[in-house]
């Protein structure tokens, strides 16, 4: 984010395809969208369906306004993704973690994820990310359930957590 | 008014309510002076944290969070060259300068007192402009409302991008959002697929926190920087007073906070355009504009001073008429109904001492902002800059998952959390808006009420919704707004030769 006159998006770089695919995915909803409020009452099916035309025309335009850009040679310019790999790991980590959250808690998840993610992106600052994970782990339970009471997903350690209290 | 601001001052000034105030402005100066979080990434972590709360405590740490991330986005701006937040890029141009001059700790000085004058005139402007307003929005009816309600969505959708029909499609998705669940008039049921947790609709505090708080995740993770910033930079000195120098700043002060408030209040503005307009004045009027850029103490003094004055003013049209005139208006509005309060005349009459005292907080947490923002505590919470950027992605996320699990105890918003998530950084990335989906989802249901109220008590006739001078007024006012962007794009084609693709990133 530095400023500096060549912080533009990357030169030679389109995002087009992702336009284009974008749009269409928003039509596609807006068609079911309409198709399914058109079963509704009328009353209640006039707002969405009028909201669905309204998306489903638009979404039309920008897909079409983006291939007529590119076969003018003129595609929407910047990547979609500045690091697809890291994208990739990134988005792979958040899924796994709410899994793991469902399945076994919070506690052993967040440690895990505090750790795992900066090493699968190159960090290899262990010491200081296994600090950050405890501090920050032990910062939640004893701000949010401890002190405010609030409630955190069912975890496999509950029962040691009990104890603290 | 004087007497609901009299009742308020107890509360404003309760122990914890002032503790509330500085959590707020620690953590908005932490978050500001993060690289890549804005204050409308911290308000969204932070919102589903104070639910359950005091309101006064939750809003009281909102104020403080949006007063000390405009000034917290100086601070990398000045000793980095990175500004923490997009409102702080005019503040680079020169302070940057002043600290290789080795000015830095004076640069800090004059961004903080001239973010603080700013910030202060914002709030008086808050409390005096909101009332009248308020009292023009009593002759509302159901048709007003329902244009009203036009108009903010129109506003948003049209002024917070640079492309209209990406904005109206983003104003669509939060619409649609706001559509799903029982239909309160007959108890339909609108695209809920048979969960049960669908059935009172989706929370506009899991939605406008994944739409705000996953994409910045994401978005470090790919960045992954290792290394954080030198702790050689925060060993900041005393160097003069800015204070004492008043007489040399007031002129720039003055000018820079109308810019700021006159952009805050004005919809679609704000932010990083009410700092460049304040620096680009500063510098048409200057004695010596060829200073400008190359270390001038007034260019950061009008900059911030600017980007402060617009916080609190941004959110007159807000809280008086439930219509928020940029990101962080829409996502402190978000905040205010998850604590049951609806922003216009009703909030004025039901709760007069939470809404003057929200307004206060904006004027103590602006002056508190001289403290917590003074050399020793920038020394202290700066520290946090030399923090790896990568090591904060997942304690972003522990919070936000805590927070937004703590609101229903439950654990489908937390996928509700990551999908939305997802979709959000898909659409920051295309350069969708996300403000509007915010607006779609809030002020959607109340559209569509407003609309059916209004055609009812006209026995269906269409013509009744501009059948008054105030909504045929509003009606005009929306569509000056939806043709804007189109007239822009006119003239600029007359002016120009047309360059297919321009539009572009």
């Amino acid at each position: 984010m530095e400023v500096t006159p060549e912080a533009s998006a990357p030169q030679g770089r389109s995002r087009s395809l992702a336009e284009i695919g974008f749009a269409t995915i928003l039509v596609a909803t807006s068609v079911a969208v309409i198709t399914t409020a058109s079963t509704y009452p009328a009353e209640s099916a006039a707002y969405p369906v009028a909201i669905g035309i309204g998306m489903a025309v638009i979404g039309c335009w920008i897909a079409l306004r983006e291939i007529l850009r590119r076969q003018r040679g003129n595609p929407m310019q910047g990547s979609f993704a500045e690091h697809a790999p890291r994208l990739a790991i990134g988005v792979a980590a958040l899924v796994a973690y709410f899994a793991a959250v469902s399945l076994i808690g919070f506690i052993l998840p967040s440690l895990a994820l505090c750790v795992l993610l900066p090493a699968a992106v190159g960090f290899q600052r262990w010491r200081l990310s296994v600090v950050v994970a405890v501090v920050c782990v032990i910062s939640i339970l004893a701000i949010f359930v401890y002190a405010l009471e609030r409630p955190i997903p069912p975890d496999v350690l509950s029962p040691y957590l009990g104890r603290l209290k | 008014m004087i007497d609901a601001l009299l009742h308020a001052v107890p509360l404003v000034f309760a122990p914890m309510n002032i503790l509330a105030m500085f959590i707020g402005l620690i953590a908005g100066l932490i978050v500001g002076c993060l690289p890549g979080l804005t204050v409308v990434t911290g308000l969204a972590v932070l919102i589903p944290l104070t639910f359950g709360l005091d309101p006064m405590f939750a809003l009281g740490m909102m104020a403080g969070m949006y007063n000390g991330g405009s000034y917290g986005g100086a601070i990398p701006a000045i000793l980095m060259r990175v500004p923490g937040t997009p409102a702080s890029v005019a503040t680079v141009l020169d302070g940057y300068k002043m600290t290789q001059k080795g000015q830095a700790a004076y640069a800090l000085q004059v961004a903080l007192l001239s973010g603080v004058i700013g910030s202060v005139l914002s709030s008086i402007s808050l409390i005096l402009l909101s009332p009248p307003l308020v009292s023009f929005s009593l002759m509302f009816g159901p048709i007003e409302y329902f244009w009203l309600g036009i108009l903010g969505l129109a506003t948003v959708s049209s002024l917070l991008g640079d492309d209209l029909p990406k904005g109206l499609i983003a104003c669509g998705i939060g619409l649609l959002i706001g559509a799903v669940g029982q239909d309160i008039s007959n108890g339909t049921e609108r695209f809920t697929f048979g969960q049960l947790d669908l059935l009172d609709g989706f929370s506009a505090i899991v939605l406008l926190t994944g739409l705000f708080a996953v994409p910045p995740v994401l978005q470090i993770v790919e960045e992954a920087v290792k290394t954080g910033m030198s702790g050689d930079k925060l060993k900041l000195h005393r160097q003069g007073s800015a204070l004492s120098q008043w007489r040399f700043f007031t002129p720039v002060w003055i000018r820079s906070s109308i810019i700021g408030i006159i952009i805050g209040i004005l919809p679609g503005a704000g932010g990083s355009m009410s700092s460049f307009l304040a620096y680009n004045e500063a510098k048409r009027v200057a004695r010596n504009p060829e200073t400008f850029g190359h270390g001038n103490p007034e260019g950061v003094a009008a900059s911030e001073c600017g980007n402060g004055a617009d916080n609190a003013a941004s959110l007159i049209p807000a809280l008086a008429l439930g219509i928020p005139g940029s990101g962080v208006a829409a996502v402190i509005l978000g905040g205010l109904l998850v604590h049951g309060l609806r922003p216009g005349p009703q909030l004025f009459r039901e709760h007069p001492d939470i809404v003057y005292g929200f307004m206060l907080q904006f004027l103590v947490t602006s002056l508190l902002l001289a403290i917590v923002g003074g050399l020793a505590a920038t020394r202290i919470f700066g520290q946090v800059l030399r923090l790896p950027r990568i090591v904060l992605a997942p304690v972003i996320l522990l919070f936000v998952t805590v927070g937004v699990y703590s609101v229903n105890n439950s654990l489908f918003d937390l996928w509700v959390l990551l999908g939305v998530g997802l979709i959000g950084y898909v659409l920051e990335r295309l350069d969708y808006p996300s403000a509007p989906i915010v607006l779609g989802l809030l002020l959607g249901p109340m559209v569509e009420s407003q609309l059916r109220l209004a055609l009812t008590i006209s026995g269906g006739k269409t013509t009744a919704l501009l059948s008054t001078p105030i909504a045929v007024t509003l009606a005009l006012l929306s569509a000056a707004i939806l043709l804007t962007p189109a007239w822009r794009l006119w003239r600029e084609r007359g002016k120009t030769p047309v360059v297919e693709g321009a539009a572009g990133r």
